[in-house]
């Protein structure tokens, strides 16, 4: 049994707890929230005028700042797209609280005031590796096919792929799809699609941002190699109620909002869902007469979240929420086959203030990712599903004991029940039956700290220890302890440039097991175990950040080297589905990602976007793959470039410019064939192809050009707009496959092959109609 | 249809309206040619043996290897197949090295296979024959009585206490068919049961004679032909890994020398 002893040691030296307070100071602290909706503003600043130093707000809007008590303070508080605040007063001689409300900025304001100081966050923080977006600068993008989706923007940023034409799931630093901690507020989201990934579950109507951390990662974040995506959502208007929607091509959306008790508390429900259905079921209509006519499948998909909160007081509040989506595939035909997938998610919150330093936040969650297959033929039933579903608490303390601290602990259980390849198969009257497949649970817990805090004026690091665990429920209580240190520096170079190095190691215990490239519904979650030892990665980044022209231009680079033991793999053939014995099919190796990622983006003025670069390089070793040498996954890409831009035309007009590039896709392509005759009765196979080492191929590069012209108009009722769009403008192919097919069938031993190339997308303008009131 | 043929389909359904596809210019890195051995011993068949050599993707005429020296060993007897094509008209096969003897109905011998090619390649496997499962009944459903489609379902008493493999080979009309076969394989390692029924959906009309064989193979027949199928499956198929052949055979060679006992019946859909 592989036991690791938990290192209390190294956890009491993190304490670094700064008892020794000046007696003379006091602590200012509250939240900063939207004045009109009453939302609470994620990563607003509050600063003493004049003093660099300033603290940020948390995802709850809450911030504590320490000043010198009976003094004259001038307190600026600002935040993205707001107006600034400036407050002056005289600091009491007891800790006090306070809560400001910013206004959106004037539409006339021309420069959107990013930060009130000079030296942003972005050269302040220690923390590295770190990539978000806002929902309004995800609006300005073009979106791909009609929809707005915050996960393929935050895949325009450096070290965050998209794997190419086809290829579903994000690819971060190497890591594979599975690796991605995704969280909807605070709940885990094992199953982030719509249609094979095209879409993700994220309606745009009710997202407030995203961050995504790809290194660097703070002690409270755990549970995936290679990538945490946090996606905030909207809390609902206090003040007065409101709609907001859209209809594109895809799909229409609806949002309603508004206070339940005015100023403390709201609600907001969203939904959005597909409606190819009619026109489908018309085609299939129309050629029902026709026998040589290919029935084609029904599909829709639909989300819906809905949330409520409640302020309890000065210092409390809860939150409840949901999240309910599905896609469904239906063919009716020969059987019937249905196909359906999706999340559900439900999670419990309440934010605690303890006295005027310390925030905490707890949560008690659900989640549940289900597929479910269904054919019917006569009187055969086949059902094939499988899930996961946890169900989490956990706790989340930040202490602010003064400007130089941000003391962050915590800690977690989940409850992980996995049901995995349940295969029913029989005839209705019971004369056959089968039952395949098996039901596991598991247990993941720990503890973390972590602390940031100044050591002089250049100096800044981010030190924290997460100490994770692990346990499947099994005869031999078998179980894994792990610590998980986190470790980032900042040394200031000048007021707005800095340097910046951080060190990760990330656990993960429970592993997707996909036999394809990509990802699909069909892939199964599967616990840590006896057999199947935990995934773990070291990651190293180093690099420069620098902002200019008082946060105009943020620029970064950043090397990063990711080690990665226990990576898993399916053997050839095997088989995952209704297998009790599932982790004999798994091989496991070794994987090392490498690169560079250079970022420059422009945050102010008539035209703002970004430019970013990747050059990067990506293995992995299987004894059993490859004949045990080192090959390229699919998604290595050698270069990766991204170029947005947004262009203000006027008051009413955007237009907003993409352009991606990637590397071609490593695959494996057939170097030789043989012709099988095979066994009496069966036929004949002409060409069985004889696979080259794995993915030693490259495909074309893929790059592509989308346009959108954003028109708004200012109806009485509200705010609306047209979004015009064309996706791939310059209609490339770009390479989704590459088959080859038989040329001239002269002779069965005579055949000739070509190769031919598969692309999906071609040029696509899209229509999309906003309203808001 | 398996669950990853399912997910294409459904797949291709949704992106075939906007899938395009063009011919590409390829080069492919040098290939180095194989012996592919096709060896399967039928009791009550001649010993014989299919010997070609594998090919670059893009040329087009399989070489078959002559001179080889071919022997079949089994207890003390030493069997030469001699090179001799013939061609078998009621399953459509052609064998290029044969001997006159007969493969015995004997389920605990041992056959060693030794291949020596004129380049000095040789090549060795050994294998043995499984007594044959016999089919119990073969039943058929409609799968859509409007358009006819007919599943067919056969069932067969399996050893719950051994891992088994099987293949099901449905023919229509004869033993080569019409274009509607259809070729299975299956193994109980998952599905300990008794009482097997292996079905076979949608693929056949009212009216058709169905020959379904049966046969009782060997894990490594299984692995061949699984990776056979995945090597097939993943030309064309993103969803699909490339599967290296796994073969039994040693030597710079592809293929499979194994024994193939079956039982057989036919079956006219009503």
């Amino acid at each position: 049994m592989k036991k690791n002893t938990p290192i209390f040691l190294v956890f009491c030296l993190l304490v670094v707890f700064i008892s020794a307070r000046a007696q003379h100071k006091v602590t200012i602290s509250g939240f900063v929230k939207d004045i009109e909706t009453k939302e609470d503003l994620i990563g607003a600043i509050v600063q003493i005028k004049g003093i660099a130093k300033g603290v940020t707000t948390n995802a709850y809007g809450f911030y504590a700042l320490n000043v010198s008590a009976n003094d004259t303070i001038a307190l600026m508080v600002s935040s993205l797209g707001y107006t600034p605040y400036l407050i002056t007063f005289v600091a009491d001689s007891i800790n006090v609280k306070k809560d400001f409300f910013l206004s959106l900025q004037m539409k006339e304001t021309k420069e959107v005031l990013v930060l009130g100081n000079k030296e942003s966050q972005f050269v302040e923080a220690t923390q590295m590796s770190k990539n978000e977006i806002t929902i309004e600068e995800a609006k300005k993008i073009p979106p791909i096919l009609g929809e707005v989706d915050i996960i393929k923007v935050l895949q325009m940023k450096p070290g965050i792929q998209s794997g190419g034409e086809g290829v579903t799931g994000i690819f971060v630093r190497g890591g594979g799809p599975d690796q991605n901690l995704i969280l909807l507020d605070e709940s885990t989201v094992y199953n982030a699609n719509h249609l094979f990934g095209f879409f993700s579950i994220f309606n745009p109507d009710i997202v407030k941002g995203a961050e995504v951390y790809k290194g660097a990662f703070p002690a409270q974040y755990g549970g995936r190699l290679s990538s945490v995506i946090d996606v905030k959502l909207k809390e609902g208007n206090k003040n007065k109620f409101g709609a907001s929607g859209g209809i594109g091509l895809i799909t229409s959306r609806l949002t309603v909002e508004g206070p339940i008790q005015k100023g403390k508390s709201s609600f907001i429900i969203s939904g959005r869902r597909t409606y190819i259905e009619p026109v489908i079921e018309y085609v299939n209509k129309q050629n029902v007469n026709d026998p040589n006519y290919e029935v084609i499948p029904n599909y829709y998909f639909y989300d819906l979240n809905a949330k409520i909160n409640y302020e309890l007081g000065k210092k409390d509040r809860v939150y409840a929420s949901m999240y309910l989506g599905r896609d469904a595939f239906q063919y009716r035909t020969k059987s019937n086959f249905d196909f359906i997938w999706g999340n559900t998610v439900g999670t419990l919150r309440w934010n605690h203030v303890f006295g005027t330093k310390m925030f905490c936040n707890t949560s008690l969650y659900t989640t549940k990712y289900r597929y479910v297959i269904k054919q019917q033929f006569d009187s055969y039933d086949y059902k094939l599903a499988s899930y996961i579903n946890d169900v989490a608490f956990k706790t989340d303390f930040e202490y602010f004991p003064s400007n130089k601290h941000e003391v962050k602990f915590g800690a977690y259980f989940t409850q992980h029940n996995f049901s995995i390849g349940r295969l029913q198969s029989g005839t209705q009257d019971g004369s056959v039956n089968f039952e395949a497949g098996s039901v596991l649970g598991a247990q993941d817990f720990g503890v973390y700290l972590g602390d940031e805090f100044d050591l002089s004026s250049k100096w800044k690091v981010n030190a924290g220890l997460r100490l994770s665990g692990f346990r499947k429920k099994a005869e031999d209580n078998y179980y894994f302890m792990t610590p998980e240190p986190r470790f980032s520096l900042r040394y200031k170079l000048k007021p707005n440039i800095s340097l910046k190095a951080s060190y990760s190691r990330m656990m993960q215990y429970v592993h997707l097991v996909s036999n394809s490239g990509g990802t699909l519904p069909t892939d199964v979650w599967y616990p840590s175990n006896k057999y199947v030892n935990p995934e773990s990665a070291h990651q190293v980044a180093i690099g420069p950040s620098a902002s200019f022209k008082e946060g105009k231009y943020n620029v970064s680079y950043e090397f990063y080297y990711k080690r990665m033991y226990n990576q898993m793999d399916l053997r050839d053939g095997a088989q995952i589905f209704s297998n009790p014995k599932l982790e004999e099919e798994f091989v496991y190796g070794d994987g090392w990602a490498y690169g560079n990622e250079f970022f420059v983006e422009k945050k102010k003025g008539k035209i703002t976007g970004w430019l970013s670069y990747t050059l990067s390089w990506n293995w992995r070793q299987f004894d059993q793959i490859n004949r045990g040498e080192a090959f390229n996954p699919r998604y290595d890409q050698r270069h990766n470039i991204n170029v947005v831009a947004m262009y203000e035309l006027s008051k009413r007009f955007v237009l907003s410019l993409t352009w991606v590039y990637g590397s071609g896709n490593a695959v494996t392509l057939p170097q030789g064939r043989l012709m099988l005759q095979n066994v009496p009765g069966a036929s004949v196979n002409i060409a069985i192809p004889e696979y080259m080492p794995r993915n030693s191929y490259r495909m074309e590069p893929y790059h592509r050009m989308d346009l959108a012209f954003i028109w708004k108009f200012a109806p009485r009722w509200g705010e609306s707009d047209l979004t015009f769009a064309i996706y791939n403008m310059y209609n490339r192919a770009n390479p989704y496959f590459i088959y080859f097919e038989p040329k001239s069938t002269t002779s069965a031993a005579n055949y000739k092959f070509v190769a031919k190339q598969a692309s999906l997308f071609p040029v696509i303008p899209t229509l999309t109609y906003n309203f808001k009131f | 249809m398996t669950i990853p043929q399912m997910l294409f389909l459904v797949v291709v359904f949704s992106l075939l309206s906007c899938r395009l596809n063009k011919e590409i210019d390829l080069e492919l890195p040098p290939y180095e040619e194989k012996t592919m051995v096709e060896c399967y011993l039928e009791s009550g068949k001649p010993y014989r043996i299919f010997l070609t050599k594998s090919i670059s993707y893009f040329d087009s005429l399989y070489p078959v290897v002559q001179n080889a020296v071919i022997t079949i060993r089994y207890h003390d007897q030493i069997d030469t197949l001699q090179f001799n094509p013939s061609y078998d008209t009621t399953n459509a096969k052609l064998y290029l090295y044969q001997s006159n003897h007969i493969v015995p109905y004997s389920y605990d011998t041992l056959y060693h296979l030794n291949i020596e090619e004129e380049n000095g390649n040789v090549i060795t496997a050994q294998t043995s024959l499984l007594k044959p499962v016999a089919i119990d009944t073969i039943t058929t459903s409609y799968s859509n009585a409007a358009k006819g489609n007919v599943s067919i379902h056969v069932r067969f008493k399996d050893n719950p206490l051994t891992t088994d493999y099987y293949r099901l080979i449905v023919t229509v009309n004869n033993l080569i068919g019409d274009g509607k076969n259809s070729d299975d394989l299956w193994s109980d390692v998952n599905l300990q049961t008794t009482n097997m029924v292996m079905d076979v959906t949608d693929r056949f009309d009212k009216n058709d004679t169905l020959i379904v064989t049966l046969a009782h193979v060997s894990k490594e027949f299984y692995d061949f032909f699984g990776s056979v199928k995945q090597a097939e499956k993943a030309n064309g198929n993103p969803f699909v890994q490339p599967a290296a052949i796994k073969s039994n055979v040693s030597g710079n060679a592809i293929g499979i020398f194994a024994g193939y006992t079956y039982s057989r019946d036919t079956i006219i859909v009503k």
